[in-house]
């Protein structure tokens, strides 16, 4: 009798790892990596931590996982994670770090804090509207303390309702700060109201906090969205910033992607992306740009200015050439969301690049790893709900 | 889907169950609409007066068997027409005085005349407690099932309605602050818009929020009748989970009382209620008003920000102070020929309320301030016709509620009340701040027609008709993206009717009775939208919904009763969830009113003088509730979107330990899950920030000759329990372990947390001459816990009150 209630032990033990693997359990490469997913689409949800790159089926809900009242997508820098609001659901700069039993714990937390840029362990900038819309604050995320702020009121400009820095974009390379200047009105707070048909940046030397010149890109509005965890650039392994403009404003139009090259401190006024060029009223949210192309994800329908079909499933992936612009559709996947607050909508791990896809009609939430032009299921969140993240710790 | 049978679940079950509701009508009703043998044209009559031959006016007189009741007039009089001839139990309660019963037999074409005499009650605290005035405990027996709070009973204590009604089962009422702050009342799971409330059987949209549950001194009332899932007829709503009808008292006698309570946080209450009245000219007037006023400067521990870290530190609230004046006169002519009561009123309020804090302690405010005021005529009209076989209660109302926020503290405060400048924002609330200036309009006019067919059958018409409006500014508010046009300018008008057609059925000696209810909805609404590009555009939609309400009681015995009832609820979507505001709230003309259907079984056995318990269990099936949710990134649009099913179980017991002394005790236990989710992890989980098991107990004391050979002194503690709740959606597989998940924790780290609440609260009423001078000294939260009602905002701690009442007769 006790050797069958072990052998059915045993058996169950052994079917509920293999089938319902969660954090604390990891495939075949080795690692930390934090997942983060929310109940629904919207809310409360889950962080949970893996020790290897998981694969299969997996569940981001586990005795180890940590629910948070609000889920708007994550970032990381180096084994740390950063979300935007408290596990309660505060606003502000929240850090966690993943402790040795594979929990997720509280790692402090900033009160206010909003659009942020962890440049090194001691340097941090932020931008806390409540302190001032044109300072910049700035923290120790090794300590998570505010440690002082950066005044940019000389860049007011009269008659503007609303100007605030560092609101939508904050990206920094050699030693420089690049902070989005918006110019929009008070009610709408800077979403969607750019007052010029422009991108402007100020470039702060980052030794000195000191502001040295602003930049202006011409003939696109609405660059990046400061409202989630999805930063709206990447750094090339061409040592350039790209920088996403989603074309908000009066519906989509005119979306883009600009740079700055490595060695410059201005825009690359030579080069743009236009995604009316592949898909007419498309967007640009995410992208990763290696050995010399930018992957994107790009609508297969034209948008509707009223953004009513925004978030239905009818994104690819792409890869575009930097030099001669052609693109080239990613086979092997399903349809996918549009990627909104997730920061990872495209991610290299270890080599490989992975394309998040949620699709909740054919039950997909995970990664898809890419191999040559074509990529194939990593692993699939069997929780339901939306993923909304996914990092390696380092 | 585990819970019930199948039939319940299927689309289609409204139509079932109207069908059924139909087939019970067609078998049942012929039968009992033309009833065989007795004749009903007997006549009681008869009078009330006390020990000393005095007559007594506004005595409840009531024939048990028939559950038919009138008072006495100012001569002490009543008279009961058209009753069939029979052997009745005939009860007097009036407060004060013993209750007496007697036995009399009345005859066909006869009348038969009764002369009752009172002798005082020296236990009177006692047995009001107990019984209750008749109406009262009419009220908590009939059909459909009503938790019924006597407020009488209570009325010296300085205990707000809050924490009387929280003393019920199946009741959980949350607050976000001290007094005068916003109250959640939840009812077997159904919260906030799902459930209407009602002054005296009229739904009290028009009263703004100058009369509700957080303000009104119990001592105003007579009673609260709370209705949960199944509504009666008479009150008009489109409720989906049930009722609050509070009731006034209705003065036959010329009275004066006053009170007065003195309590922590700077806290004063007064109220003052008069009636005088003229039996000869038939002419009466009266007035009933309250004051409120405190500080609310509790301590808290809140999170105080030290330069972007957020420190839990004990501090005063600073920005609480409420105050509000409620003032209704009124006057008419009562007992004539053309009217039993032809009632004008006028009622006037003011709030003003600083808003220290929002949804959560976090973000703290230092100047935002809302004031509410309006004056409201109305008019009121009953009349008992044709032998008091059809009854005409008519209501009136037309006028407007002003609303003003302030939000242009052009800075931001801190928690110690410090201040720091900051030109470059409006409001503290909101960065674009707000002094809006908004006029709400109603026009309600509330028909009940009730026709008493025969012995056996009462028909009733309930017809709610309501017209709002909203006009007002705001300069710093909202606009259309395109023409600027500030929202609140633009016209926005909604109607409403809500009409009920109900019959109670009497069978078997009145053992079994019934009340079957048909309802239906309409609502239309014009108002002004933007499209996308911000234009106006004039927009006009309407819905309509038919709902069915059945109960049946039957009388096992004279005390003790099964009660049975379903309704097919409706709650239609309102005018601000229809439509956008031109801006990030997007319209939704495809928004379909939420529905539930409802059901109540239970179950009640009483000692009189020795016990009472009163068992309930309920089911709830709900669609397409309404949920402002995120969509298209960047807006919010109300959209049909949670479905929620459960189960529930609540019993309250009333023991009489000792003659002096009696103990109660209730406890609710509640299971509601959501269903059909499309997401794995919510799919069949408990609703989420919804307490789930709460209970209640108490001790009354009621002791004579204290001090003096003619004093009274009730002396009382209660006791409150609330299971700890999580603020998000835990799946169903990971809940809280133990016996339905009352022990242990969620199988992850789940730290958000509204905790087990646990509140004693202790105090006695003394009356030092007689009852018509009280004196009343509480403690509230004696041991000085921290308490939560919601996620992180803490409610005040301990508090003393001291309450001073006299009645002029």
């Amino acid at each position: 009798m006790a050797g069958i209630m072990g052998a059915t032990l045993l058996s169950s033990c052994s079917k509920s790892d293999n089938d319902n693997p969660g954090p604390g359990n990891g495939g075949e490469k080795n690692g930390t990596y934090v997942m983060i997913t929310a109940s629904e689409k919207w809310g409360a949800g889950y962080i949970g931590a893996f020790s290897g790159l998981p694969s299969g089926d997996v569940s981001n809900i586990g005795s180890k996982s940590l629910q948070v009242a609000n889920v708007f997508g994550i970032r990381s820098y180096k084994s740390w994670v950063f979300t935007r609001s408290s596990t309660a659901g505060d606003a502000g700069l929240q850090k966690y770090t993943v402790n040795t039993n594979g929990g997720i714990t509280d790692g402090g937390f900033i009160s206010g804090a909003a659009q942020y840029l962890v440049v090194d362990d001691h340097t941090g900038y932020y931008q806390d509207e409540n302190r001032g819309l044109l300072k910049l604050q700035t923290f120790d995320p090794s300590t998570m303390k505010r440690t002082g702020e950066l005044d940019f009121s000389s860049l007011q400009k009269a008659g503007v309702e609303y100007e605030v820095i560092g609101k939508h974009i904050l990206a920094a390379k050699e030693g420089k700060l690049y902070a989005s200047i918006t110019y929009g009105k008070t009610a709408t707070a800077g979403y969607g109201d750019d007052l010029y048909n422009n991108v402007q940046f100020a470039v702060i030397d980052i030794a000195t906090g000191q502001l040295e010149k602003t930049i202006q890109y011409d003939g696109i509005k609405g660059i990046g969205w400061g409202s989630s965890a999805n930063k709206f650039w990447t750094a090339g392994d061409d040592g350039a910033l790209y920088f996403y403009s989603s074309g908000f404003s009066n519906g989509i139009t005119n979306s883009a992607i600009i740079r700055i090259k490595a060695g410059e401190t201005d825009f690359d006024k030579t080069w743009i992306i236009k995604a009316d060029d592949y898909q007419q009223g498309s967007t640009f949210a995410t992208a990763l740009v290696k050995g010399g192309k930018l992957y994107t994800e790009l609508s297969s329908v034209p948008m509707k200015s009223d953004f009513s079909n925004l978030e239905d499933i009818v994104y690819d992936y792409y890869a575009i050439d930097l030099a001669t612009k052609q693109h080239t559709k990613i086979a092997g996947m399903p349809q996918t969301h549009y990627v909104w607050a997730n920061d990872q909508g495209i991610i290299e791990i270890d080599g490989t690049i992975y394309f998040w896809v949620e699709n909740p009609g054919q039950k997909i939430a995970g990664y898809y790893a890419l191999n040559g032009n074509t990529a194939t299921q990593a692993f699939n969140v069997k929780d339901g709900g939306f993923l909304w993240g996914f990092v390696k710790l380092q | 889907m585990q819970y019930f049978p199948q039939f319940i679940l299927m689309n289609n079950c409204f139509v079932r169950f109207s069908k059924h509701c139909l087939l019970f009508l067609c078998l049942f009703i012929p039968q009992t609409l033309f009833p065989q043998g007795r004749q009903e044209n007997a006549t009681l009559s008869g009078a009330v007066s006390d020990a000393a031959g005095k007559a007594l006016s506004g005595v409840s007189v009531t024939i048990n068997e028939l559950h038919r009741n009138t008072i006495t007039g100012e001569d002490g009089s009543f008279l009961f027409r058209n009753l069939p001839a029979g052997t009745y139990s005939v009860g007097i309660t009036y407060i004060g005085y013993k209750q007496v019963v007697k036995k009399v037999t009345v005859q066909s074409n006869n009348t038969t005349r009764l002369a009752f005499r009172l002798e005082e009650d020296i236990n009177h605290l006692n047995s009001v407690t107990v019984q209750g005035k008749s109406a009262t405990r009419q009220a908590r027996e009939q059909t459909i099932k009503a938790e019924v709070v006597d407020t009488r009973a209570i009325q010296h204590q300085p205990s707000s309605l809050i924490e009387v009604m929280n003393r019920s089962a199946g009741v959980r009422i949350r607050q976000t602050g001290g007094l005068g702050s916003a109250a959640s009342l939840m009812l077997n799971g159904f919260q906030d818009k799902a459930i209407k409330y009602f002054k005296d059987g009229i739904p009290m949209d028009y009263l703004g929020a100058g009369y509700d549950i957080t303000l009104v001194p119990v001592n105003m009332l007579v009673r609260v009748e709370i209705y949960k899932g199944v509504m009666p007829a008479a009150l008009g709503a489109d409720a989906l989970g049930g009722g609050v009808n509070m009731v006034t008292k209705k003065p036959f006698a010329k009275y004066l009382d006053a009170a007065y309570e003195i309590a922590s946080f700077n806290t004063h209450r007064v109220s003052l209620n008069g009636f005088y009245n003229d039996t000869a000219r038939k002419i009466f007037v009266g007035a009933d008003a309250f004051f409120n006023y405190s500080r609310n400067n509790y301590e808290v521990t809140a999170p105080v920000d030290h330069n972007g870290t957020l420190v839990d530190e004990k501090v005063k609230l600073f920005h609480s102070r409420f105050s509000n004046f409620y003032t209704e006169v009124y006057g008419g002519w009562m007992n004539t020929r053309w009217a039993d009561e032809l009632r004008i009123g006028v009622t006037g309020f003011l709030i003003n309320r600083q808003n220290q804090f929002g949804a959560s302690m976090k973000d703290v405010f230092g100047a935002a301030a809302n004031k509410q005021y309006a004056v409201i005529p109305t008019l009121r009209y009953r009349k008992h016709l044709f032998n008091n076989k059809l009854f005409v209660d008519q209501f009136f109302v037309a006028n407007t509620v002003h609303s003003r926020q302030t939000d242009t503290a052009r800075g931001k405060y801190d928690w110690y009340g410090n201040f720091t400048p900051d030109n470059s924002r409006v409001g503290e609330i909101t960065r674009q701040g707000t002094l809006s200036d908004i006029r709400f309009s109603y026009f309600t006019s509330r028909t009940n027609l009730s026709w008493q067919l025969n012995a056996a059958n009462k028909l009733e018409l309930n017809a709610v008709f309501s017209s709002m409006g909203r006009e007002g500014s705001d300069p710093y508010g909202a606009k259309l993206r395109g023409s600027g046009t500030d929202i609140l300018t633009l016209p926005a008008h909604y109607k409403k009717l809500v009409t009920a057609l109900g019959l109670e059925t009497r069978l078997a000696g009145n053992m079994l009775v019934n009340n079957l209810v048909v309802k239906y909805y309409y609502y239309q609404v014009n108002a002004t939208d933007g499209d996308y590009a911000g234009n106006e555009q004039r927009y006009a939609t309407s819905g309509s919904r038919m709902g069915v309400a059945e109960a049946i009681k039957f009388n096992v015995s004279p005390y003790a009763f099964f009660r049975l009832s379903g309704e097919a609820a409706t709650r239609l979507p309102e005018q601000t969830e229809i439509f956008g505001d031109g801006n990030f709230q997007l319209s939704n003309f495809a928004l379909k009113p939420e529905r539930s259907l409802n059901f109540n079984l239970g179950y009640r056995i009483e000692k009189p003088q020795h016990y009472a318990v009163e068992a309930n269990s309920f089911y709830r099936i709900t669609r397409d509730m309404i949920l402002n949710v995120p969509t298209n990134l960047i807006f919010l649009q109300h959209q049909n979107i949670q479905n929620v099913k459960g189960i529930g179980l609540e019993t309250d017991a009333t023991v009489n330990i000792f003659r002096w002394l009696k103990a109660n005790g209730n406890f609710t236990y509640q299971d509601f899950r959501l269903f059909n989710t499309g997401f794995a992890t919510t799919e069949g989980a408990r609703l989420r920030n919804t307490p789930y098991f709460f209970a209640n107990l108490g001790l009354n004391g009621y002791l004579s000759h204290v001090v003096s050979r003619c004093d009274k002194l009730q002396v009382y503690w209660f006791y409150t329990f609330v299971r700890q709740y999580y603020l998000s959606d835990i799946p169903k597989d990971m809940e809280p372990d133990g016996f339905l998940g009352l022990w242990g924790k969620a199988g992850f780290d789940a730290p958000n947390i509204i905790p087990s609440q646990q509140l004693h609260t202790a105090g006695f009423t003394y009356y030092p001459f007689n009852e018509r001078l009280s004196i009343g000294f509480q403690v509230k939260n004696i041991f000085n816990k921290a308490v939560y009602d919601n996620f992180r905002i803490q409610n005040a701690g301990r508090s003393l009150h001291l309450k001073v009442g006299y009645l002029f007769r």
